[in-house]
């Protein structure tokens, strides 16, 4: 005889979901996501969105990118990372439009389309926060549109003048984006430089720090020529340890984040995020931006939890990997769920089965102090 | 620095020193007991501090220092990294104060030593926290070994497997304070020996009243992010001629329930839950051949209760070593000889007992 | 020319060391409380001598000793050198006319903070605003990494701050929640300029300066000690802050 446990955490979600879904007149469809629900441990879980509102789209998601050093500082809990589990990791991907809301963009049904999705089967987003994607951009290419944006953001808070040599701390995929980039800006020369390789002092005019390392600052301050400036638009994880004694060049630290773009004022113009996004994916079609380096990973979304342990313990590196979610059943992928009941009533797995029959023995013997 | 005042009765007063994730339940602890008032929460990161601080109507600080120029603090409980209990203790006995020293005592029997010996030269008290003794269902299955009902014993075993993921060693199992120092043996005197199977050792050493006379162990790295062992195996020979087998690890995906059984000749117990014993023979607490309960309690009560005995001993010193703190030297010289094992490949045999009226026999 | 310094006797205590230009007038001493030390760090900022016709003023600089002339007497010509720092560090961060300006802290080094601010046509204020009433720019002395992050808080998201102070002082400086998150820009120069910069700004607005460093001396009086006799090397233990040490007679 089986013996079963009832999740009421799954209950109370469900209950939640139909009563927005009824205050906001519209239907509830299921798909899955990757879930960190406790640090260190990450699941792939069915999860529910509700149909599109005014201005939204709804996205079924085919490939979402990994932010290797944002993702890895979230799940190794680095200092600096706020959020806290639950949280649905992700920032960056590619899909086509499921259903769209009254005054959605421009979009239809069907249309490709590349965004803030997060790395879960379904997507209900703002329209105006996502890119049509050009016909001659493979999704490959198109589902690193966040990362480009970011890469986009930082050279042009740098403020790159024409000639001015470039140092980029970083081999990474934002390394590689924000050294392609410098140069289309105008830099005379740009050098990558990887934890190992030698950078000689006060040789660049500007420094990008992306290592995320915070000892690295040092290295970049130390690259910069006298009055030059560091760029710092990886997020650094902990206290910059002593300076060395004699860093006393005058050096700016400018620092870049992402949540900040929108703000920056280049002439008298304000470039917002779907600017940047629609520009990089311009400059990958037509071939001025390339993703060069090693091809890229492709993920299962139930390997999830793999993946991310593989992830935190940085070896072997993760340069560039996409959760494939057309490798799900379409029926896990996406369907509709206005009316599914939950599943609250689940059968013991082996070991709570074990434990429960253990305590029921010993409760029918007898309990300390009795015979 | 001033020293401490008098106490009194129920007005002890604890400083706790280091203000992550253990020392919100050592407050709690604390405050259940009765036995004292939490004055000082000390921590070099002033939010940390401040937090604890606000919880229990505490002074905060930075420095161990501020807390000692108190005259009301009688006590203080370290909760630091490692490589600190050794430094924090010492200021604290020097400075006149008992003190209690979350698990392990230190990184070194070194280390212990000394710290031991400042209590004494002091007359103060040091103790070890080790919990586990105090709950409900160790004290019952020491009173079955006391008592003689298990008879003499044969063999054990102890396996515990966690799914500590990098985010532990970034800042331990909630992050609320975000430190790679359990990574790294300089820091922590080493992974899953020192810092979980501690416990079990203390433990075993409470629970039979014998000594360990060999131990061969071995160790590995998998998949730590610093240079502390995350998987250990070891074998311990005690007095008279009973062997337990210990294994754990901490990168094991899923982690799993732990295995603590001892066997002797008339019967066993099992402490993984639920705790339970087996016994041959007629005894008052349940019946003769089946598997019965032993009591459960929660870790809240049971650091209560330690820190309430704590309190009661260290207004009446005893003269020679008392049991617990010789147990927790017992277990760094268990686990010195553990690492020195497992850098060798060869077994460490440990010195003899020295004083035999320093422990109480385990059998009546 | 080897110039003044501060250096230890046997006893630990900090004396005055007349370099090639013999005693001077007036010195100024900084020295600043830090968490993990109870005393002081003393350093000698400037040192200035009566001349004819003029008072000759110098600092110490990568090693060597930079000389200048001025008009401003002896206990003024000592602030000169760090108000120069400002004034350039305030040019290279942009300070805007009639901008609000954080200058937090007391005594003299934030006066002459202050003072530089308000000379760049800035509006500097003391108290550490929140919310919608951060600044866009902060300039701040030698602090502590706690004391810089609690100063960086009143500044505004891609706002400006200026360091004055050595980045080999500032360790366990968290660049992430303020620098990066909030896209500030954090200049760190120099307490003193180089002979260079020195120059040039002296010869662009000499009589201004001059005017500067007199209104800080009216403005911070508490940081002057005037003491009879000649320097017999020994300084008294200088609290936290700027102090000018002034031997008349």
């Amino acid at each position: 005889m089986r013996h079963f446990s009832v999740r009421k955490s799954e209950l109370l979600s469900w209950g939640r979901t139909r009563a927005r879904a009824l205050r906001a007149r519209r239907g509830v469809r299921a798909g899955r996501r990757v879930r960190c629900e406790r640090s260190g441990t990450v699941a792939l879980e069915p999860f529910e969105v509700l149909d599109p509102g005014p201005g939204d789209v709804l996205v079924r998601v085919d490939l979402s990118a990994v932010s290797p050093g944002t993702e890895r500082a979230q799940y190794n809990r680095l200092p600096g990372v706020t959020i806290e589990p639950p949280f649905t990791p992700g920032y960056s991907g590619v899909g086509r439009v499921l259903r769209v809301g009254p005054g959605a963009g421009g979009f239809r049904p069907g249309d490709r389309i590349a965004g803030p999705f997060h790395h879960q089967s379904l997507e209900t987003v703002a329209a105006s926060r996502c890119h049509p994607v050009p016909d001659s951009l493979p999704d490959e290419a198109a589902a690193f549109v966040g990362l480009g944006i970011i890469a986009l953001h930082g050279v042009r808070r740098a403020g790159i003048a024409w000639g001015e040599e470039v140092l980029v701390l970083g081999r990474g995929l934002l390394g590689q984006l924000t050294g392609m980039l410098a140069e289309i800006a105008g830099s005379g020369a740009v050098t990558l430089a990887g934890r190992s390789d030698a950078v000689a002092p006060a040789s660049a005019d500007v420094v990008f720090d992306l290592t995320g390392n915070p000892e690295a600052i040092q290295r970049a301050v130390a690259a910069a020529r006298p009055a030059g400036r560091v760029v710092l638009a990886g997020s650094p994880r902990g206290a910059t340890p002593a300076w060395p004694a004699g860093a006393a060049a005058p050096v700016e630290i400018r620092g870049v984040h992402a949540t900040q773009a929108g703000a920056v004022v280049a002439g008298r113009k304000t470039w917002t995020p779907r600017e940047e996004g629609d520009l990089f994916l311009e400059w990958l079609a037509c071939g001025r931006l390339t993703l060069t380096g090693p091809g890229v990973e492709t993920i299962k979304p139930d390997e999830c939890w793999e993946f991310y342990r593989r992830l935190g313990r940085g070896a072997p590196r993760v340069e560039r990997a996409l959760f494939d979610w057309r490798t799900l059943p379409d029926g896990e992928r996406d369907r509709a769920s206005t009316l599914r009941f939950p599943e609250v009533v689940v059968p013991l797995d082996a070991d709570q089965e074990a434990r429960r029959r253990r305590s029921v023995r010993l409760k029918h013997s007898s309990g300390w102090g009795g015979r | 620095m001033s020293g401490p005042g008098p106490a009194a009765p129920g007005g002890v007063g604890f400083a706790i020193a280091g203000c992550g994730e253990i020392a919100l339940r050592n407050a709690r602890a604390i405050a259940a007991s009765g036995a004292g008032t939490l004055r000082w929460a000390i921590d070099p990161n002033r939010s940390l501090a401040e937090d604890l601080a606000r919880r229990h109507g505490a002074r905060a600080g930075e420095a161990l220092s501020q807390a000692l120029e108190d005259p009301a603090v009688h006590v203080i409980l370290i909760a630091s990294p490692h490589d600190l209990h050794a430094t924090l203790a010492l200021e604290a006995l020097h400075a006149g104060r008992h003190a209690i020293v979350e698990k392990p005592l230190a990184r070194t029997a070194e280390e212990a030593r000394r710290m031991i010996a400042a209590a004494r030269e002091r007359r103060v008290s040091v103790a070890a926290f080790y919990a586990l003794r105090h709950y409900p269902e160790t004290e019952a299955a020491r009173a079955l070994f006391v008592e003689g009902t298990l008879g003499d014993l044969h063999s054990g075993s102890i396996s515990e497997h966690f799914s500590k993921e990098m985010p532990y060693w970034f800042g331990g199992s909630s992050g609320r304070s975000r430190s790679s120092w359990r990574a790294w043996r300089e820091r922590s005197g080493g992974g899953v020996l020192i810092m979980n199977l501690c416990h079990h050792l203390d433990r075993l050493l409470h629970l039979t009243g014998r000594r360990v006379e060999r131990v061969s162990c071995e160790t590995a790295r998998r998949a730590v992010p610093g240079d502390v062992e995350d998987v250990a195996a070891m074998v311990l020979r005690l007095e008279g001629g009973a062997v337990i087998a210990v294994d754990a690890s901490t990168s094991a995906p899923g982690g799993g329930d732990a295995r603590i059984a001892l066997r002797a000749e008339h019967g066993q117990i099992a402490l993984d839950p639920p705790p339970r014993f087996l016994a041959l023979r007629r005894n008052p607490h349940g019946a003769t051949n089946r598997w019965c309960a032993l009591p459960t309690g929660d870790e809240v009560s049971a650091r209560g209760a330690f820190i309430s005995a704590f309190v009661s001993e260290m207004s009446q010193p005893s003269p020679g070593l008392p049991q617990g703190l010789a147990d927790a030297l017992h277990v760094q010289e268990i686990l010195d000889a553990a690492y020195a094992s497992a850098e060798s490949g060869r077994p460490v045999d440990l010195p003899a007992r020295e004083d035999s009226d320093a422990r109480t026999p385990a059998r009546a | 020319m080897r110039g003044p310094r501060l250096e230890p006797d046997a006893s630990g205590r900090l004396r005055l060391v007349t370099g090639e230009a013999g005693p001077p007038r007036a010195v100024l001493v900084a020295s600043h409380r830090w968490r993990s030390t109870l005393a002081g760090r003393p350093r000698l900022l400037a040192a200035a001598w009566e001349g004819r016709g003029a008072t000759r003023f110098g600092w110490p600089r990568g090693g060597a000793w930079i000389d200048l002339e001025t008009q401003s007497p002896p206990e003024q010509a000592v602030l000169i050198p760090a108000a120069l720092a400002v004034l350039e560090a305030l040019g290279r961060a942009g300070a805007e006319i009639g901008a609000r300006v954080l200058v937090a802290g007391a005594g003299l080094e934030a006066a002459l903070r202050r003072a530089a601010v308000e000379d760049c046509g800035g509006r500097p204020q003391a108290e550490i605003p929140g919310g919608g009433d951060r600044v866009g720019l902060l300039v701040a002395g030698d602090a502590d990494a706690s004391g810089l992050a609690t100063q960086l808080r009143g500044v505004a998201d891609g706002g400006r701050a200026v360091v004055l102070g050595e980045p080999g002082e500032m360790p366990g400086f968290d660049f992430y929640p303020d620098v990066h998150r909030r896209g500030l820009a954090l200049h760190v120069v120099p307490p003193l300029p180089d002979g260079e910069a020195a120059t040039r700004l002296l010869a662009r607005g000499r009589a201004r300066l001059e005017r500067l460093v007199a209104s800080v001396a009216a403005a911070a009086p508490e940081g002057f000690r005037r003491t009879g006799g000649a320097w017999d090397g020994e300084l008294e233990t200088v609290p936290a802050g700027w102090t000018i040490h002034i031997k008349e007679g």
